[in-house]
């Protein structure tokens, strides 16, 4: 299993080992990254990707912090949106392009139950 | 004399006597899969690729990738005309848009002012009674949406659902605040069902007042001739008009 794991860009691994770290943080930022001019809180966030809302508001607000999403307070509420960085928004969504694919699809899953990441 | 803004629908923009007013609201009015995104979409792409008025359309229910997959059955090339800076999707919910909307500074008018936005279609506004339950609220709320769309001058599209017979949406008075009102519906003639478009009212302009029928072909929609013969089309099951 190891030897797949390797043949990933290493930009890439870095990209999951840091910052998919569970399958909420995969689902909010494939949707983000299908979706990239999403603003919205994170309650809203957990619907549109079917999750809880307590894991989401967790995860986007620890994404926020690492550059990954941004956070803007509007009308009291903190809206969500994919990082403006252009580098870090290609890395996603070649991820998520990539994913289309069942062996890199076991590999993401490799490094979130890794990561131990719900 | 107002500059008209075209819709790009072949028999509409006829209809309209030249297109809407340039910053006029725009009401859309129809049941679940009579056309009203499709007409959003093809007023922002006609203004992109014909007029170079960039555009956004502001959607809560519908995913941006799915809307952009819809449109590549019309040979809009919408994923292109956002990586031009032309046109951007929105996905966001009601109560955020009326703040973006308030406040100067928010992404939301930074890009109306960088891009030189001209048109906007929100889809559907019928999603703001998740706001609250007080009408008078919700007309206060359709007033700062509208005025907060018209102090730019943006022409907008604001899309709503409506199914049954009813020619106005009475409860929320959204009817009052907007300039023009356009309804599509069903209708049966025949034994088939075919599609209606007419324009309820339209501030400050003469218009059609006839209902037309319309379709929805690769390309987008195109209105083509008044019905004629029938009476109760608004029921959706006209019956022929009695000779005399």
């Amino acid at each position: 299993m190891s030897d797949i794991m390797d043949e990933m860009d290493p930009r890439v691994l870095d990209f999951i080992r840091k910052h998919v770290t569970s399958f909420t943080r995969w689902d909010t930022l494939r949707f983000l990254s299908e979706n990239p001019h999403t603003c919205d809180t994170a309650e809203h966030l957990a619907m549109y990707v079917g999750r809880a809302p307590h894991l989401i508001v967790a995860e986007a607000q620890q994404m926020a912090e690492q550059g990954i999403l941004n956070a803007e307070v509007t009308g009291g509420h903190t809206v969500y949106s994919l990082t403006d960085n252009k580098e870090l928004r290609q890395i996603i969504a070649a991820i998520v392009e990539s994913a289309r694919d069942r062996t890199f699809r076991m590999k993401l899953v490799y490094h979130i139950l890794r990561a131990g990441g719900q | 004399m107002s500059k008209r803004v075209q819709t790009g629908v072949p028999g509409l923009d006829e209809m309209l006597h030249g297109g809407f007013l340039e910053g006029s609201a725009v009401l859309v009015q129809g049941a679940p899969g009579t056309g009203k995104t499709t007409l959003g979409l093809q007023f922002l792409h006609t203004g992109i690729v014909k007029e170079d008025e960039p555009g956004l359309l502001i959607t809560f229910e519908e995913f941006p990738y799915s809307l952009l997959r819809d449109a590549n059955a019309h040979q809009w090339d919408l994923r292109a005309l956002e990586e031009a800076n032309k046109l951007r999707i929105i996905f966001t919910s009601p109560n955020i848009l009326l703040s973006n909307l308030q406040s100067p500074t928010s992404p939301l008018n930074r890009t109306i002012m960088n891009w030189g936005v001209r048109r906007i279609v929100l889809d559907s506004v019928s999603h703001f009674k998740r706001i609250t339950r007080d009408r008078s609220q919700l007309r206060d709320i359709y007033t700062t949406l509208v005025n907060g769309l018209k102090r730019e001058g943006i022409t907008s599209i604001l899309t709503s659902e409506l199914s049954g017979t009813k020619l106005y949406a009475e409860r929320d008075k959204l009817s009052y605040v907007v300039d023009t009102i356009l309804m599509m519906r069903y209708v049966e003639v025949n034994s088939a069902i075919q599609r209606a478009l007419l324009i309820l009212k339209m501030r400050g302009s003469a218009h059609a007042k006839g209902i037309h029928r319309y379709e929805i072909k690769p390309g987008g929609i195109q209105v083509t001739d008044r019905f004629e013969g029938l009476q109760g089309l608004l029921t959706g099951m006209p019956v022929r008009t009695p000779k005399r």
